[in-house]
């Protein structure tokens, strides 16, 4: 909020520009709107060639016909369902992993540095044996969203916890709160946002290991749709892949956000 | 102490308090607890240097040799120089930081670890920001309070520190001098066998002080509970207290025989042997006391010279004739 000097007299205080609603909202449609009128310039004037970049309606017939087909909604559904349950078991881990490690010294002597050797394992080099392992199902691949999901929450929960304002804990414990109590009361509440923020970065996170789980292993979804799309050459497809996954991650993180204003408001 | 002289102070004191609402605290929902004696035996309290110090500090002492009997009901005032042990030694008393040497004994048993039977109210206001006013009181109430009991007893206690209207605000909503009565309210909330206040009138203006000064005392005379303040308020701790202690270095351990100037002109570092009770008076007169009375001039002063104030001129000879209370900042 900028400093407005404004005198008592002025019933509200201002609100800059930028923070409102349609302004945002318009604000942020300005540049894919801009990019999609130059991606259809481009075709449109031949400066690339279609089989290079499908223009904007091709994609938009590519998507139609695998609507017809089921295929489409089948994809999106897939995936989401696996980005959801993976983010769910992940995040939920982490939270305990978190807590378990920001709250108790054991716990951080004995398992921070495994856990940080595990988080340092690039996504991809889970598939060959989370395949072994659980096989083609859907196992393997909500395993492998919530590893992905896991990691930005334990990492930001333990540091959140360790560094809680001592005093705040001290009054607590001088009030007579001690674990859970004091843990629900003190602890959990001062952590909050930046178990949101956690939660959005894993969020994200999931939708990369879902990619990198159905590219290389899978039979429905949106990186199965990208995978057979590349050794197809449907230039269309990928696009459209590409595309719905930018819209179904920015939705997730959107409605995450949501979640993340009400309980800053509730909580900071 | 004449009888003139304390009706004004009772009459303010009735105003400020809208009437005997303190009174009413006495038989708070929760019941008062009885009051319980704090006993401190040769205490002694060394900080080990700090990780991110130079290797060349060693180990601080701050408190040493500290031997007091505090009686169940009494009210201790604490006074010394910023930085001399006041915080450590309330600490020490409610449970939040352990002696180095010596013991703490309240009510005959050793404290324990955040004990039970006190109640601190912090020099920093520490309210949990995403609690409102009220919540931040209410977790000041003892276990098991029932529900409606206890909001009763927010509301009152509120009512007491005048924050009623704020009940409702985050602590980023209100003032300084407010978060402090909030944090008063909710040590008072406990019903603490034993009170301990570290400065909780600080950060409050002049006026609002003397309000909550009298809230203590209405509060202390309707549920006694034994206090421990903290204050480097000479005539605060006049005011309020049944007995003061100062604190500071022994003056065998500064050059000078006298206290003159010792507070002011400390060595950093150098001949620290930590801070014991260098002053122990009994304030006389009951309380309400007049703020004016030569008696509690002449106090004042042993108390100011004690804290390194030089008063400009004999205190013993202008005693009687000083009337206004002044402030040592
Ligand atoms: N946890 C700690 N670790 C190391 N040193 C400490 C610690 N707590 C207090 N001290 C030291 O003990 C000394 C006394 O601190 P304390 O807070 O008791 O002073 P005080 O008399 O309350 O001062 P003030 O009036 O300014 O509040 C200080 O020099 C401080 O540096
Ligand atoms: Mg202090």
């Amino acid at each position: 909020m900028t400093e407005t000097i404004a005198p008592n007299t002025a019933p509200a205080v201002r609100r800059p520009l930028t923070s409102r609603r349609s302004v945002r909202v318009v604000g942020g449609l300005l540049l894919p709107v801009l990019i999609l009128i130059a991606w259809q310039l481009t075709t449109a004037l031949g400066l690339v060639s279609i089989s290079q970049l499908p223009s904007p309606a091709m994609v938009w017939i590519a998507a139609v016909d695998l609507f017809d087909r089921g295929e489409l909604t089948l994809y999106v559904a897939i995936s989401t369902q696996r980005v959801l349950i993976g983010f769910a078991i992940g995040a939920a881990l982490g939270l305990a992993a978190g807590s378990l490690v920001g709250l108790s010294r054991a716990a951080d002597v004995l398992l921070a540095p495994t856990l940080g050797a595990i988080r340092a394992v690039p996504s991809l080099a889970w598939v060959p044996l989370l395949i072994i392992w659980l096989k083609y199902g859907e196992e393997s691949k909500i395993t492998l969203v919530a590893i992905g999901a896991f990691f930005p929450v334990y990492t930001t929960v333990a540091q959140a916890l360790r560094h809680v304002d001592r005093q705040l804990v001290e009054a607590g414990r001088a009030f007579g709160l001690r674990g859970v109590r004091l843990f629900t009361a003190v602890q959990l509440p001062a952590v909050i946002p930046s178990v949101i923020s956690g939660l959005r970065l894993a969020l994200a996170q999931a939708w990369l290991f879902l990619v990198a789980a159905e590219l290389l292993g899978a039979s429905m979804g949106l990186g199965f749709l990208l995978a057979i799309s590349g050794t197809n050459g449907r230039i269309d497809r990928i696009l459209l892949a590409i595309i719905l996954l930018a819209l179904l991650g920015k939705l997730t993180d959107a409605i995450l956000g949501v979640f993340e204003k009400w309980a800053i408001r509730k909580w900071a | 102490m004449s009888a003139s002289t304390t009706t004004s102070t009772v009459a303010r004191r009735a105003a400020a308090l809208g009437g005997g609402s303190a009174r009413s605290l006495a038989a708070g929902p929760s019941g008062a607890k009885a009051a319980l004696a704090v006993e401190f035996a040769g205490l002694g309290r060394t900080f080990a240097p700090s990780a991110g110090t130079v290797a060349s500090v060693a180990a601080r002492p701050v408190l040493r040799d500290v031997s007091l009997t505090v009686r169940a009901g009494e009210v201790l005032a604490i006074l010394g120089t910023s930085g001399c042990g006041k915080s450590t030694l309330l600490r020490i008393a409610g449970g939040l930081d352990s002696p180095s040497t010596g013991s703490v004994q309240i009510d005959g048993s050793p404290t324990t670890a955040f004990d039970t039977r006190c109640a601190v109210g912090f020099q920093e206001p520490r309210l949990l920001p995403w609690r409102t006013v009220a919540a931040n009181v209410s977790l000041g109430l003892p276990r098991g309070t029932a529900r409606e009991a206890g909001r009763a007893r927010v509301a009152e206690l509120l009512e007491l520190v005048g924050l009623t209207a704020f009940a409702g605000h985050r602590p980023a909503a209100i003032s300084g001098g407010m978060a402090q009565r909030t944090s008063l309210a909710r040590a008072l909330a406990r019903n603490p066998g034993v009170l301990l206040l570290d400065e909780p009138f600080g950060a409050l203006d002049a006026l609002t002080r003397l309000k909550m000064q009298d809230l203590l005392l209405d509060v202390h005379a309707a549920a006694p509970t034994t206090v421990l303040l903290v204050t480097h308020d000479v005539d605060e701790a006049l005011q309020l207290a049944d007995r003061i202690i100062l604190l500071g270095q022994e003056p065998a351990t500064t050059d000078a025989g006298g206290t003159r100037a010792d507070g002011n002109a400390r060595a950093p570092g150098a001949t620290t042997f930590g801070a014991t009770i260098v002053q122990e008076l009994t304030v006389p007169g009951n309380r309400p006391r007049d703020r004016g009375s030569a008696e509690l001039a002449e106090l004042r002063g042993r108390l100011l010279a004690g804290l390194g104030i030089d008063r400009h001129g004999d205190a013993r000879g202008v005693a009687s004739s000083t009337n206004i209370p002044h402030f040592p900042y």
